[in-house]
């Protein structure tokens, strides 16, 4: 009985681990302990090294061969997915070889990127001049929109009561209804 | 009896598909996808196709009106899907006039369309290579609106920064 219970924890955590958005191969790559934070004050020290940051755009840039993402950054939870939106250790730049439609890649959506360091670029921001870390994207995920309008469990109607789903409350905070 | 109610519901299911006509949908090349037509729109000039997306904008000139679209997969209605799926964008040039407070952004279009070549335009800060379509036959999609309730109870869990 206790070697089941085992079994299937590790399953969950094969489970939670393979759900990873961005390929095993590029997952290998990444040096998880460079947060941003770790690295923010002197990219220049880590150059080469490849990162997991994700966080919120903030400007989408087209040349002709290369997208350029202004990103706010979040902290990153166990799907690899940015959390508390609000809270930000400050913004990055991604340098992506190829083009990324901006209508897609757009203000407010959230990204997960594995990334080389590549440098600092300072640009003025509001006033300020700013250090963004470089990166090179290796691979980018883009989340889906949560957007209450697609799910229907959301919908708000007096008979479900203030929670919005029968099944109570939480669930509807969770980002993947699907997976009901 | 039976034969007959299988009659009247082909007749009610034909009926009541929107999108593309399927006469219009044989015209389509079976072995002709987007992903190929936007790496090299002029090799497939004057084939069909078949399109879709979400508008972008609509531009008028003399005579003509070019409708700018963001491709996305079709599902089996040949409906656009709700994704972020794309493999570019493409043009549709109007005869004539469609008018841009019809054809607006963000509603969803399909088109049955003949390959008339590439058109090379600024975007943001750089030039892309439009494929650019003669519409054969088209099908404008109603915004959906209908069939939820109408009260939303909004859960900011998304964030949108302005």
């Amino acid at each position: 009985m206790k070697e089941t219970r085992i079994h299937l924890f590790l399953l969950a955590v094969a489970f939670i681990l393979s759900c990873a958005p961005l390929s095993k191969e590029v997952m290998q790559q990444v040096d998880e302990t460079l947060t941003y934070q770790a690295v923010q004050k002197n990219p220049q020290g880590f150059l080469g090294k490849t990162v997991l940051w994700g966080g919120v755009i903030v400007k989408t840039t087209n040349r002709q061969d290369v997208t350029i993402l202004e990103v706010r950054q979040s902290e990153l939870d166990v799907e690899k997915r940015p959390k508390n939106l609000d809270s930000s250790a400050g913004r990055f730049i991604v340098h992506h070889a190829g083009f990324l439609d901006p209508v897609i890649y757009k203000e407010g959506r959230e990204i997960t990127v594995a990334g080389e360091i590549a440098g600092k670029q300072a640009l003025p921001l509001e006033g300020i001049q700013y250090t963004y870390p470089v990166i090179l994207a290796k691979e980018i995920h883009l989340w889906e929109r949560i957007d209450p309008l697609r799910y229907p469990y959301w919908d708000y109607s007096p008979f479900w009561g203030p929670y919005g789903y029968p099944y109570g409350y939480p669930y509807w905070r969770h980002r993947y209804p699907y997976w009901w | 009896m039976r034969l007959f109610i299988l009659i009247i519901l082909a007749v009610f299911l034909a009926a009541c598909t929107q999108g593309i006509p399927q006469e219009s949908l044989k015209m389509a090349d079976p072995n002709l996808t987007f992903q190929m037509l936007i790496k090299n729109p002029e090799q497939y000039r004057g084939k069909n196709i078949l399109a879709g997306g979400q508008i972008l904008g609509t531009s008028t000139r003399e005579g003509e009106t070019w409708i700018e679209v963001l491709q996305k997969p079709l599902d089996w209605e040949t409906k656009p899907k709700d994704t972020d799926e794309s493999f570019g964008r493409f043009l549709i040039r109007f005869e004539g006039f469609a008018d841009p407070a019809i054809y607006t952004p963000g509603k969803l279009i399909t088109v049955l369309g003949e390959v008339l070549g590439k058109k090379v335009q600024p975007l943001r800060n750089m030039d892309y290579a439009y494929p650019v379509l003669t519409p054969r036959d088209h099908y404008l999609w109603r915004p959906e609106t209908g069939g939820g309730p109408i009260f939303h109870f909004g859960i900011g869990v998304g964030t949108v920064i302005h």
